[in-house]
C-alpha cells in the first residue's frame, strides 16, 4: 500500500492570499476615519499687498481716477463676532454717505459696492477700519469689496499707531 | 487507520502578511502621531466667515503661518512670539519674497481687534512680502 507522505494545500493558499488585502483595507479605513475627525478645512482669502514703496500716488503714471470710495468700518456696541451679525447692532459701515448697520449690513454693503463697481470699476476702494473693529468684520468688508470686482482695494493705516508705510492691495 | 501526513506547499512561499501588517501599522502610527503633534501646535481660533474664498491652496516654496488668538497673542510654530521677532523673520525671508516664493498666512480669530493684525500687514509690506492670505471659513 502506498502511503501518501504529502499533499498540496492549494485551497488554503488561495484563502490566505486575501488576508493582507483585508488587513490593509481595514487599516486604511480606520486611518481615514481618525484623520477626518475634528477636521475643519480652512479656506484662503488671498490678499496681494503692494510693497511699501508705492505709497506715493504722485509716481503713478496711470490716469488718476476721479475719486475714491472710502469704506469706513466703525466699532459698535453689539456683537463682536463679525461673522453673522447675530444679536445687537454690531459695527457700523459707512460708504459714500451711506451707513449700514444691523444684521444684514454685509449684504447691503455688498450690493452697494457692486452697484458702484458696475459704474466705475477703476474707482479705488480704501478700507478705513477702526482699530477696535473685530477682524471678522474687517475681512467681511474686504470680502465685499473683492466680490464687487474693483480694480484696486487699499487698506488705510493710521501712521500714529504704525510707524510704517501703508499697505495697499491690488487684486 | 488514517496516517497523518505532512502538508507541503507548492514551491517556496514567503508569508508576507505579518510584514505588511507591521509596515502599515507603523505608517499609520507615524501619520497619526505627526497629525497629533501638528494639531497640538495649532492654536484653536474662530476663523472669520466670508463668502468669496479660495479653496485651492497655492503652493509656494516658503510660508509663514502666524496665528493671532483671541487674547491677541501672536503664535508662530506653536510658540508665542513678539512682533519684532516676526519682523526679523520676515526680513530674513525678504529675499525669497522678491521672487514671489514666500507667503504669509494669518490665522486670526474673528473676535480679535484689527489693531492686532494691522501691524502684521504693515510689516509684510515693509519687508516686501506681497503675498499674504487670511485663513477663513466659507459661509
Amino acid at each position: 500500500m502506498k502511503i501518501p507522505t504529502a499533499h498540496y494545500d492549494r485551497q488554503r493558499d488561495d484563502s490566505q492570499a486575501m488576508t493582507p488585502l483585508i488587513d490593509v483595507v481595514f487599516l486604511l479605513l480606520i486611518f481615514f476615519v481618525c484623520a477626518s475627525t475634528d477636521q475643519v478645512r480652512e479656506s484662503l482669502l488671498p490678499t496681494e499687498l503692494a510693497a511699501g514703496s508705492i505709497e506715493s500716488p504722485a509716481t503713478n503714471p496711470g490716469p488718476r481716477p476721479l475719486g475714491e470710495a472710502w469704506v469706513r468700518v466703525r466699532a459698535g456696541d453689539g456683537d463682536g463676532d463679525g461673522g453673522g451679525g447675530r444679536g445687537g447692532t454690531g459695527p457700523r459701515i459707512e460708504v459714500e454717505g451711506r451707513s449700514f448697520t444691523g444684521p444684514n449690513r454685509h449684504q447691503l454693503l455688498s450690493e452697494f459696492l457692486k452697484t458702484l463697481a458696475t459704474a466705475a470699476p477703476e474707482l479705488p476702494v480704501i478700507l478705513d477700519i477702526d482699530p477696535e473693529v473685530p477682524l471678522g468684520e474687517a475681512l467681511a468688508a474686504y470680502d465685499a469689496a473683492r466680490a464687487a470686482d474693483f480694480d484696486a482695494i487699499h487698506f488705510a493705516v493710521d501712521p500714529a499707531t504704525t510707524s510704517g508705510a501703508p499697505p495697499a492691495t491690488a487684486p | 487507520m488514517r496516517i497523518p501526513t505532512r502538508v507541503r506547499r507548492l514551491g517556496i512561499s514567503l508569508d508576507l502578511t505579518p510584514l505588511i501588517d507591521i509596515v502599515f501599522l507603523l505608517v499609520i502610527f507615524f501619520l497619526v502621531a505627526s497629525h497629533a503633534a501638528r494639531s497640538e501646535s495649532t492654536e484653536p481660533v474662530q476663523l472669520p466667515l466670508v463668502g468669496e474664498v479660495q479653496h485651492e491652496q497655492p503652493s509656494v516654496p516658503g510660508r509663514l503661518v502666524v496665528t493671532v488668538t483671541a487674547d491677541q497673542a501672536l503664535h508662530v510654530g506653536g510658540r508665542i512670539v513678539t512682533l519684532e521677532q516676526i519682523t526679523s523673520l520676515l526680513a530674513e525671508a525678504s529675499a525669497a519674497a522678491n521672487s514671489g516664493g514666500y507667503e504669509v498666512r494669518i490665522r486670526g480669530d474673528r473676535r480679535v481687534p484689527f489693531r492686532a493684525v494691522e501691524p502684521l500687514m504693515v510689516a509684510c509690506a515693509q519687508a516686501g512680502i506681497t503675498r499674504i492670505g487670511y485663513a477663513v471659513l466659507p459661509h
